[in-house]
């Protein structure tokens, strides 16, 4: 078995698998809320699991990156003490959409640049991906202009394409042979005809997606500065501040750091969700604060999201396309990413407009 | 890491939202994307005010006062003390204040507590500073003291009228659909004498002196009614006709300072509204005539034919998630659950096992005259959940008046500036750690779920009120919110047909459902009077000082400024002064101002702007360099007792 090769198995032999890791790590799965929406959650057994959902509003963020965790606790004093909080007991994310793949792989990134965040990247060590093609989008996707999906060739251990009765499964690393072996029936080679299927359904999720965002165009009046000043003006009128299209965003990392005492000599340092839409986020110490405005900080957040630079250096745009930001957005309809690409685009400045497009 | 369903308590919209969990802690929030009113979306206060659960400053354990200091006491020895305390007093000098962060049931039963144990009838809550007018005047025109429109319906409505009030930033999902409609072919309307985000998408911006909203609103109903505008035929049109005859648009152009064209073109719009809905915020109401605005108010929708029309109607904006529920179960002195009034003896004395006829007899004190009677007439309070010492206007006299008490009782999160002047301290739940019911502002009973276990010995407000009553000698018993609920549902004819059970759907039930809501026949129009307000400007006070709630305040400042989150959004409080104004005082933006009114003075960061009339200035609440309220006024108007908040003269000068 190597990484790369696709089998098909029997529902039930590779659910038999699933709940045989229980043993050894949370399983965490998309089940039936109390709404009737999907919640993602540890369950006890597979029979909680859903198998017909749409994707979860927020995003698989919080079982890496969790609204709050504690860094560490200390004891102040002559001989101060330390003592670190790393969470490293094995979980497996299963049934995840690929956008989402997309999102942690950005992370992967993002944590283990310059400075190594070890909190993150022994949590995600210790976590198993194992990811479905997407198959129900909702009619805020757009993954597909985005590379986000529906489907993925890499980043995940296992991903499945649900057949029905079967899945379809790609493997993506060692952890995903490991988990694949135990399979004691019904696991075969994937035919010609398997792939065919597969393509025919992902052609079908792509059919099914309605917004688009046309991010080429954007990057290029953003990256030089050719977006008229009175756009992020009006923009920064539209915008609520509530940090919403950050917290659901799949890319988005941001965090703050403080501490809580808990006496006069003990405490916590934990760090947060943080959004760059926030003023408190780049206010500095002696008060000043560089993006005291709102429109600031939204020209911020796209800069980041389409700037020419962080393409380069990210190697993708700051979207996977999972459409989270339409939804969260209070600004209904006008500063999700896809209107704001549309926007982008279309005022621009005159002799860009006359350039096409 | 598990999800918990329920309401968010950051402001009357109720938007639905999820608890993230771990173990016995709530780590963050996730919007409810089925919930069919906020639809996935939260605001900052949404987002980040969930960080309080686990302050440090969380109280763990009752405190009692001894020797001048607080010591740690077990719940047997605190409630003890605590009905010891008030039954020593005679009825009439025990004052309780309810919160409006309290659940349904838990004020049914603080309201069973005051009235049939301690059988007083001044009870009241925080509500009485924002929104008195609207149960004062709406249920004598409309007989029930709410909405008659929903918060989707703005989508639908083609002409928005907001009056007083910034709802982008203090009531957002109002404030986001306002936004959208405003972009999708309605017309918004903003009334404000201020610039807002809110009024740069309207279509036209009226900027009336503040304290004198009756004025044009009477100017434009007596326009309507005399240029044949007027939509509906309602009964008292004539007789409202020769009331307003002082009022015309000429006068209330030179009242108000609203242009004469101006108020014509709104009478244009809303008499040719196919759909109108009106809100209004606490700028409306926080006057010498607020219940006259309202009134006033009112007559429009009626007049213009948007009264028992499905998709328009009007909207009062509550600042808070249960000012509605406070309202529901008679949580107001005088009101019984329904908005029955004592007066109204066919009605009471269906109350009377919950309301003995004797505490009947005599209406009890309102909030802002409990707090004027403190150390007088009443000796003792129990105040539950209201850091009455941020909330209250003109703080410095009300801490005077809390002293003065014989014996404070206070049940709160934290020991708050109130709490320090307790006899006796309660720790409460939060809201993450009680089941039970909220309704927000457009009628929508939505259920309050636990997601953790109470934080350290803390209890329930229910708990505590059944624990408390039985120590009073009261057979009060109720085993869960749910009976208390279904005891609500049968008392208060609009909650008929309600179940508990009803409630699991998203977004809950609005009431009612088993009758209808007031139709245009059933309306009472009345005249509104012009009260002017108590303090005009003169040579010592050249300026009119208008407060308000900054974007991330739910009310006071309690609650938020223990958010990590949204604690840093708020560093300072900031003073808005007109540009003219400024240059000639010598102010630029950045520089300390210090503002003083009759009741004192404090000092701001200031920021010179266009966005506020000149003569006029703009302050916002609360933050750690001093209460913006202990200079606002608490003259209480005349009908509903709101203290004229929203205007007071003042002195500006370089600090």
């Amino acid at each position: 078995m190597k990484v790369g090769q696709k089998y098909t198995i029997d529902k039930q032999a590779f659910l038999a698998v699933l709940d045989s890791l229980r043993r050894d790590a949370k399983l965490i799965g998309p089940t039936s809320g109390p709404d009737g929406d999907v919640v993602f959650r540890e369950i006890a057994s597979v029979k909680e699991l859903t198998f017909d959902y749409v994707n979860e509003f927020d995003p698989v963020k919080r079982f890496l990156i969790p609204h709050r965790q504690d860094l560490f606790r200390f004891e102040l004093g002559k001989r101060p003490t330390f003592e670190p909080l790393v969470d490293t007991s094995p979980q497996i994310l299963f049934g995840i959409r690929s956008c989402d793949v997309k999102g942690i792989l950005h992370w992967d990134k993002f944590f283990s640049g310059a400075y190594l965040d070890n909190y993150y990247l022994e949590k995600r060590a210790n976590t198993t991906i194992i990811s479905v093609a997407c198959n129900q989008p909702l009619d805020t996707c757009f993954c597909i202009c985005c590379d986000g999906g529906p489907w993925l060739e890499s980043g995940f251990d296992l991903q499945l394409t649900d057949f029905g009765d079967r899945y379809l499964v790609d493997v993506g690393s060692a952890k995903g042979i490991a988990i694949l072996k135990k399979a004691k029936k019904g696991l075969q080679e994937a035919t010609r005809q398997d792939l065919d299927l597969r393509k025919e359904l992902m052609a079908k999720c792509d059919s099914q997606m309605v917004p688009t965002a046309y991010v080429a165009k954007a990057i290029i009046q953003i990256t030089n500065n050719r977006v008229r000043e009175e756009l992020w003006d009006e923009m920064g009128f539209e915008c609520f501040s509530c940090g919403g299209c950050t917290h659901v965003c799949p890319i988005c990392t941001c965090y703050d750091v403080a501490d809580y005492m808990e006496s006069s000599t003990c405490g916590v340092r934990f760090r947060c969700w943080d959004s760059c839409q926030y003023s408190g986020f780049t206010r500095e110490a002696s008060g000043h604060n560089p993006r005291e405005k709102t429109k600031e900080r939204i020209k911020r957040r796209f800069y980041h999201k389409l700037s020419y630079a962080y393409v380069k250096l990210d190697g993708h745009h700051g979207c996977v396309g999972c459409g989270r930001c339409i939804t969260a957005c209070e600004a209904i309809g006008l500063l999700d990413l896809p209107a704001v690409v549309k926007r982008l685009r279309r005022q621009g400045q005159p002799e860009a407009e006359q350039m096409g497009a | 890491m598990s999800k918990v369903l329920t309401t968010c308590p950051f402001c009357g919209c109720g938007c639905g939202v999820f608890l993230v969990t771990e173990g016995d802690r709530v780590l963050g929030v996730a919007p409810q994307r089925r919930h069919p009113v906020s639809r996935g979306t939260l605001c900052v206060k949404g987002w980040n005010g969930h960080q309080i659960i686990h302050h440090p400053d969380r109280l763990r354990k009752p405190l009692i006062r001894k020797n001048g200091k607080f010591q740690e006491a077990s719940w047997e020895a605190a409630l003890s003390a605590v009905a010891k305390g008030l039954a020593s007093f005679a009825p009439e000098h025990i004052g309780v204040v309810g919160s409006t962060k309290c659940t349904n049931e838990e004020l049914y039963l603080l309201m069973r507590l005051a009235r049939g144990v301690l059988r007083t009838d001044n009870i009241d809550t925080s509500a009485r500073f924002h929104q008195a007018p609207t149960l004062h005047t709406l249920t004598a025109q409309l007989w029930l003291a709410a909405s008659t429109a929903t918060l989707t319906d703005i989508e639908k409505a083609d002409v928005l009228l907001v009056v007083g009030s910034n709802a982008k930033d203090q009531n957002a999902k109002a404030g986001s659909y306002l936004i959208w409609a405003a972009h999708h072919g309605g017309q918004l309307v903003v009334v404000d004498p201020r610039e807002t985000d809110l009024s740069h998408f309207a279509t036209l911006h009226l900027r009336p002196k503040p304290g004198t909203d009756v004025v044009w609103i009477n100017a434009l109903c007596n326009w309507l009614i005399r240029s044949n505008r007027q939509v509906a035929e309602v009964r008292g049109v004539n007789a409202l006709a020769k009331a307003l005859e002082p009022f015309s648009l000429e006068s209330a152009e030179q009242l108000c300072g609203v242009p004469r064209e101006q108020l014509e073109k709104l009478g244009e719009l809303v008499s040719r509204a196919q759909r109108l809905v009106l809100l209004y915020g606490n700028g409306l109401t926080q006057q010498a005539s607020g219940s006259e605005a309202v009134k006033a108010l009112t007559n429009l929708l009626v007049l213009t034919g948007n009264l028992g029309k499905g998709g328009s109607g009007i909207i009062p904006l509550h600042p808070t998630n249960n000012t509605q529920g406070a309202f529901d179960v008679g949580f107001a002195p005088g009101f019984l659950p329904g908005f029955a009034r004592f007066e109204d003896r066919e009605a009471a004395s269906r109350f009377d096992r919950l309301v003995p006829a004797n505490v009947r007899q005599k209406m009890g004190l309102t909030l802002g005259e409990m707090l004027h009677a403190a150390g007088e007439q009443i000796r003792a309070m129990y105040v539950v959940g209201e850091n009455l010492l941020w909330s209250a206007p003109n703080s410095t006299a009300a801490k005077a008046s809390l002293q003065r008490l014989d014996f404070l009782v206070v049940q709160d999160l934290f020991v708050t500036e109130t709490a320090e002047l307790a006899n006796v301290v309660l720790p409460a739940c939060s809201y993450a750690e009680k089941d039970g019911t909220f309704t927000n502002l457009e009628r929508r009973v939505q259920r309050v779920r636990a997601a953790i276990p109470p934080v350290g010995t803390a209890k329930a407000d229910w708990q505590i009120f059944l624990a408390l009553a039985k120590k009073l000698g009261s057979s009060m018993a109720y085993k869960s919110p749910q009976e208390i609920f279904a005891e609500i549902a049968a008392v208060n004819p609009w909650y008929k047909g309600i179940s508990y059970q009803d409630l699991e759907q998203p977004g809950g039930v609005q009431w009612p459902v088993a009758q209808a809501l007031p139709s245009a026949g059933e309306a009472k129009l009345l005249a509104a009077r012009y009260l002017p307000p108590s303090e005009q400007p003169d040579q010592n006070y050249p300026f009119t000082l208008i407060i308000g709630r900054g974007r991330v305040h739910r009310v006071s400042g309690t609650m938020v400024s223990r958010s990590f989150t949204l604690a840093k959004e708020y560093p300072e409080g900031v003073l808005e002064i007109n540009t003219d104004d400024a240059k000639e005082l010598g102010l630029r933006s950045g520089w300390k101002a210090r503002v003083t009114t009759p009741r004192g003075s404090i000092e701001r960061i200031v920021q010179v702007t266009r966005g506020v009339p000149r003569k006029v200035i703009f302050a916002s609440l609360h933050h750690k360099d001093g209460l913006t309220n202990s200079v606002a006024n608490d003259r209480l108007e005349q009908q509903s007792k709101i203290p004229e908040m929203k205007v007071c003269v003042a002195k500006v000068e370089v600090a």
